[in-house]
């Protein structure tokens, strides 16, 4: 039987939650893109690798990481930030800068 | 916001018209063959549709409309508006939808005009015909949208060429008074202006004799000012920061939910923007159709052409509960929830030369 309850309301829930699942650091920001590219060999890929050496970067290449960035960490990635950096640490600081504390 | 329902129009039939020619992208020689696999697997277009010389998006919207007419069994004289969404008109001057009036008989006491948008144009022509058509004193109205793209891209320049395909559509539109609202959400952001552009051409930089020079702005990118050109990036992150509030807001201020919605069908812009929108989302890829594999992007054209290729059968037999969303050039973005109930929609028509 159902019953109804009166005289009471809802002031306001509070959910405390992760903004991502796993936290941020370099090693899972790696795993991150050879999961994205087919022909980046796990482990190929180090903190101070130069990405354009490590495989043959284009503007496509670029959208795959802009895309994985925005939907993992919801930042994004310019055009200005490809051109300033060199090595996969220096995205990640730039990234890493960016996320909501 | 702008955020607003029109009530009482319903969508009687979509027809969608493509060139017979067809492009393989696998054939694009223009880059390296690795670069082409990558081209195909993650911006998603094998194959293109390009229209002859000659043949313009409205040649395709009328051959759409012929065969869509027949079918809804309309008596054209009852037709009192036409719309005609593109960026690829027939002349400079004078309007396209005039001419189209008079090529397919419809009456005098027909009001057409033209509407210059882009990727967001068949969302935005929805909510203009709508606008016009629920006061009841109109009708029935058609609204074309399409472009011809391959007339403007360069071959030397792999951002475009390989991208866009050329498509016409039509969509038959008409009063009626329990239909159920179409609920729209609008935005414009003219900041990005020259993210996707013709510089020179129009008004502000009249054609000259330079305009055609071919100039190598990068790798694998060789164009003239005549030429059409994009920032993939700009577009990129344009499309990935505004698509998903837009929709979100859409969808609350309708108090309904994505989970309501039998299919989001976005505007074809490329295959990792679409899915990356998808992902954020959290929806479903069961929901979300393409058509970018076989038609590439087909600007304006790509929501309805998406609808008639791969919800045909179920937009001809059943009720169903659509959102539709497109953005790009302008930069111009719009998105609409809408209910259609068994639509007449004729199969994709191929137009020879």
């Amino acid at each position: 039987m159902g019953r109804y309850i009166s005289g009471i309301s809802v002031k306001k829930i509070v959910i405390f939650a992760p903004k991502s699942e796993q936290p941020m650091n370099i090693d899972t920001f790696i795993k991150q893109i050879e999961d994205e590219f087919d022909d980046l060999k796990p482990g190929v890929l180090k903190p101070d690798s130069v990405f354009r050496e490590v495989f043959e970067w284009n503007s496509i290449n670029a959208l795959i990481l802009i895309a994985m960035v925005k939907t993992e960490y919801d930042v994004t990635i310019t055009a200005d930030d490809l051109i300033k950096s060199k090595t996969v640490n220096d995205i990640y600081s730039r990234v890493a800068s960016r996320i909501e504390k | 916001m702008a955020m607003f329902p029109i009530s009482g129009i319903r969508l009687a039939g979509l027809a969608a018209a493509v060139p017979q020619n067809c492009e393989h992208n696998a054939d694009y020689a223009w880059i390296s063959r690795k670069e082409r696999e990558s081209l195909i697997k993650n911006i998603g277009v094998e194959t293109r549709r390009v229209a002859p010389k000659g043949v313009t998006t409205a040649d395709l919207c009328v051959v759409a409309t012929e065969k869509l007419l027949a079918e809804l069994n309309w008596d054209r004289n009852e037709i009192e508006l036409l719309v005609f969404v593109s960026q690829s008109r027939d002349y400079l001057v004078p309007t396209t939808a005039c001419i189209v009036q008079d090529r397919l008989g419809l009456p005098h006491s027909c009001i057409a005009y033209d509407v210059g948008l882009g990727c967001s144009g068949y969302v935005y022509g929805l909510s203009v015909v709508g606008s016009m058509v629920q006061s009841g004193a109109i009708k029935k109205a058609l609204l074309m949208v399409g472009d011809i793209s391959t007339l403007t891209t360069s071959y030397r320049d792999k951002s475009t060429y390989p991208l866009f395909g050329d498509a016409g559509t039509v969509t038959a539109l008409e009063y009626r008074e329990d239909a159920p609202p179409m609920t729209f959400n609008l935005q414009t952001d003219g900041s990005g202006y020259r993210a996707i552009m013709i510089r020179d051409g129009g008004a502000r930089h009249k054609m000259t004799r330079q305009s055609f020079d071919m100039k190598k702005i990068s790798k694998g990118i060789i164009r003239s000012r005549l030429n059409v050109e994009l920032d993939g990036i700009e577009v990129f992150n344009f499309s990935l920061r505004e698509v998903v509030p837009n929709i979100k807001a859409l969808v609350k201020y309708s108090e309904k939910s994505l989970d309501d919605v039998d299919y989001l069908v976005f505007h074809q812009a490329n295959f990792l923007i679409n899915n990356t929108i998808r992902k954020m989302l959290k929806v479903a890829p069961e929901k979300v159709p393409y058509s970018i594999r076989e038609y590439g992007n087909t600007s304006g054209a790509s929501v309805p052409l998406t609808m008639v290729s791969q919800l045909r059968e179920q937009l001809t037999k059943s009720r169903v509960k659509l959102l539709l969303s497109a953005f790009g050039v302008g930069l111009s973005w719009g998105s609409v929830l809408l209910e259609t109930d068994q639509i007449v929609c004729p199969e994709v028509i191929e137009f020879g030369n």
